[in-house]
């Protein structure tokens, strides 16, 4: 089947696309505040084009659900875009994003076990990711996405923040406004859980 | 040292996180000992699995959508109301004069009248069955595929059993199969681990009944008739109309609040969004759909047979849960028909196995209006009633008066401010010299009557409407139905409780005022007969134009309820030297159990008709809608008025 949007940007573009215009724009993060807080919207469309994609792909491996990770992350800049006009302290940009999309997630960690039940019509379905891989890949993928999700949001969190977005634990600290010892416990557990389960789903 | 302290560690230095002299330390105890060795390897495994999920599916670029949110976030947002979509409740003079031709120019009077009957048969039902199917379409090259189905047996007032089949795969931490069942207050489920109980009103707004689904029927901006269909071997009308996004998010409103309370009470964290923020979230995705809803009606028996939701995203628009299309199917079926539902118990009266139960409890909201209180009789007047003098000069100098203009409001109440939903001024010269004009001033007013702005110029015979469609009245019809100023004042002998007020200026007139409530049953048998000629008169011209016989009972019906269950303060004020009546106001709400104070507008349902009159006896210069070279401007039409 024809997709008209088929990997546009497959994951090898992502990273390039970072490589690129990541690390240099980043450092224009704080020009781009101050003219947000000037009164112009539009200097923040280059914050959401820049940490989109980022973002996206985080909210996904967190709750999943693609469509669901596009609408956390919509909000999840709105958010931000309300909080830098109340602010006039400094924000470190990228830990205060992640910060925002993690409590997205976990928020509608929540909602979803009360709206699942009441089966309101229509409500988000789950996506299969579909990235242009192999099906033994997919499944492979998916086993590996189902696992995670039975992982408590708080290891879940801290796996995802270091081994999909390669956020050193100090960063996963700030990020969170936790202790480093806590990310290396989180992650630590995390992983012991993570294997577990996956040996008992794959035996 | 236990090698098991060192897990976190042993972790740490696997994802190269260890410095100095935790580095050295471990990297010493590697050395040593195998069993860590080993750990040491599973983390890495475990890793590189990990590492994996960078992959991501194809990204959608969110910045559009994103900056358009928030670029709405800088105009000012328009004050949500909760409106229930109701009859209008006006004073029956405005129905009369207003609703009444409308309804007969309205095209849609013919779905309207065949939608009141649906209604009153749908209320009438005791037993049905039905069946749900969702469908989605994530691109017009792709399939259509079915993604839920749902087989609900009711019966009133309080039996339920549902069972629904995700035909999707489902993240949700939920098997695909639910059934739920409820019997009065009763309710069981297969769901495991339930954590949220329900209470018996959040169940009655969860249950998917007929009427429910009719409800949508009020949220239809337009209807439009199409051929006639068989359902079931029932020949329906059939129907389809465009669905007021404004309206169904106002209608759905209620729902999404419930369902933040009840999250809040629930969830251990209570809800950190704001209500505002997150029935925004929740509203957005409709507000990048288009909703059409197709319904069928039985010709013979009025039962809503099978409606049809579809939601279709706009091109370049992006909705949470809706690529392109999502279609629902509601089918209702075995209306009436012996229908048992049992609860999951086995012979011994255990619970079956897999099945959870608990009772629903009677939820108590006190701040929600006793909506429609059909159950409180109105007040009475406790004996003969002693009409004011000033009354009676007011309308004796009312008979005589040869001109005025009026301004009329209605407004509504709503979080404690006033909402003015039309404007309508009257003109009179004379007997045949009248302009009327009556403007919607809201979005729910413009779509009741969907033909907004109406005027009406009456010259000797001549009527020239806009918007007004009018057919041809004759001279009694407009006596009758002008609302005219000694019109306004027959309810002045119907008022009790009359008490005095202190005298204000109105317009720099000094002036009496005074304040009674309605005696809604002298009222109701004095309109009786005007109700009925007009009703009469009215269906003779329905059934020319669109071959639909109105049902008299179920209108009358609706004219008593509105008075029987509203209370209506009449306020005047009249000048103290001519007598003239400068100013009036209606305040209408419901009877409640415990009247509030006569001058207490903070209840929900209260409304206000606030009419000023002014240019007394002055000429008023009333002009047919005519160019330079007489002829008729555009939008206008004129008819002649016959003897």
């Amino acid at each position: 089947m024809e997709k008209e949007i088929r990997l546009v940007f497959s994951p090898l573009c992502i990273i390039v696309y970072r490589m690129d215009k990541g690390e240099v724009r980043s450092l224009e993060a704080v020009a781009i505040i101050a003219n947000v807080r000037a009164g112009s919207a539009d200097a923040f469309g280059e914050i959401v084009e820049h940490y989109q994609f980022p973002i996206i792909r985080y909210l996904y491996r967190l709750t999943g659900d693609y469509m669901t990770a596009c609408d956390l992350a919509q909000d999840t800049f709105i958010q931000a875009y309300k909080s830098i006009l109340k602010t006039d302290s400094e924000i470190h940009l990228k830990a205060w994003l992640y910060r925002i999309a993690t409590n997205n997630a976990r928020q509608y960690h929540r909602r979803r076990k009360i709206l699942s039940f009441i089966h309101i019509e229509n409500m988000r379905r789950a996506e299969i990711p579909d990235n242009g891989s192999r099906p033994e890949e997919i499944g492979e993928d998916m086993a590996i996405q189902e696992v995670l999700r039975k992982i408590p949001s708080e290891q879940r969190t801290c796996l995802v923040l270091h081994y999909v977005e390669g956020f050193k634990y100090r960063e996963i600290a700030e990020t969170l406004g936790i202790t480093e010892e806590a990310v290396q416990k989180r992650v630590s557990r995390g992983k012991q859980l993570f294997r577990r389960l996956y040996e008992g789903e794959n035996k | 040292m236990n090698c098991k302290d060192l897990e976190v560690l042993l972790s740490a230095y696997a994802d190269g996180e260890l410095t100095g002299v935790q580095r050295d330390f471990i990297e010493e105890h590697l050395a040593g000992c195998a069993e860590c060795r080993a750990r040491l390897a599973d983390y890495r495994k475990t890793s590189q699995q990990l590492l994996s999920l960078r992959k991501t599916p194809e990204i959608l670029d969110i910045s559009k959508a994103t900056m358009s949110r928030i670029k709405l976030l800088e105009t000012p947002v328009k004050l949500r109301r909760w409106l229930r979509p109701a009859l209008i409740a006006a004073p029956i003079i405005i129905i009369l004069a207003i609703v009444l031709p409308l309804q007969l120019s309205d095209s849609s009077l013919g779905p309207s009248g065949i939608i009141a009957k649906a209604y009153a048969a749908g209320s009438g039902l005791e037993s049905y069955r039905y069946m749900k199917d969702d469908y989605r379409q994530d691109s017009p090259s792709e399939e259509t595929v079915h993604t839920y189905h749902a087989e609900i047996k009711y019966t009133t007032p309080d039996r339920y059993h549902m069972i629904s089949e995700t035909l999707q795969r489902d993240s949700a931490p939920l098997p695909n199969h639910i059934e739920t069942i409820r019997i009065g207050d009763q309710a069981y489920t297969n769901i495991p681990n339930v954590i949220y109980e329900y209470e018996e009103e959040w169940f009655e707004q969860m249950t998917p009944t007929e009427d429910k689904t009719l409800d949508f029927l009020n949220l239809l901006a337009e209807i439009e008739t199409l051929e006639d269909e068989s359902i079931d071997g029932a020949d329906c009308y059939h129907y389809i109309g465009e669905v007021d996004i404004d309206k169904f998010l106002e209608w759905s409103r209620p729902g999404f609040e419930r369902m933040y309370d009840r999250m809040d009470k629930y969830l251990p964290w209570g809800m950190t969004t704001d209500l505002e923020d997150w029935i925004e979230q929740c509203n957005s995705s409709y507000l990048t759909q288009d909703m059409t809803f197709e319904f069928w009606i039985g010709k013979d028996d009025y039962l809503l047979r099978q409606a049809k939701l579809v939601y279709q995203t706009r091109e370049g628009e992006h909705s949470t849960w809706n690529k392109y299309k999502a279609t629902g199917i509601m089918h209702y079926y075995d209306f009436n028909e012996v229908i048992t539902i049992e609860p999951p118990l086995d012979e011994s009266g255990e619970l079956l196995e897999g099945w959870s139960s608990y009772t629903i409890e009677p939820l108590e909201i006190p701040e929600e209006p006793a909506s429609i209180t059909t159950s409180i009789a109105p007040r009475k007047p406790s004996g003969p009633q002693n009409i004011p003098d000033v009354f009676i000069k007011a309308l004796a100098v009312t008979e005589k008066l040869e001109s005025y203009s009026i301004t009329s409001k209605t407004c509504e109440h709503f979080n404690n401010g006033w909402n003015q939903s039309s404007i309508s001024i009257y003109e009179r010269g004379g007997d045949y010299l009248y302009h009327a004009l009556v403007e919607p001033n809201d979005e729910y007013e413009k779509a009741y009557p969907p033909t907004g702005t109406m005027e009406l110029f009456i010259i000797d015979d001549r009527v020239y409407t806009r918007n007004f469609v009018t057919p041809l009245w004759s001279t009694d019809d407009f006596d009758e139905i002008a609302p005219t100023s000694e019109k306004n004042l027959i309810v002045l002998e119907m008022l009790f409780d009359i008490e005095r007020l202190p005298d204000e200026e109105i317009n720099g007139t000094d002036c009496y005022h005074y304040r009674g409530i309605l005696d809604a049953e002298e009222y109701l048998e004095w309109v009786y007969p005007v109700w009925e000629e007009h009703f009469t008169k009215a269906n003779e011209m329905q059934k020319e134009t669109s071959g639909v016989d109105l049902d008299f009972e179920l209108g009358w019906k609706t004219v008593e309820s509105i008075y029987r269950t509203k209370e209506m303060i009449y306020e005047y004020w009249i000048g103290k030297e001519d007598y003239l009546i400068r100013k009036r106001v209606l305040t209408q709400r419901d009877w409640l159990e415990n009247p509030l104070p006569l001058d207490d507008l903070s209840h929900i349902s209260t409304r206000q008709f606030i009419a000023e009159y002014y240019d007394f006896n002055e000429p008023v210069e009333i002009e047919a809608p005519l160019d330079e070279s007489g002829e008729l401007l555009e939008g206008w039409v004129q008819t002649t008025l016959e003897e």
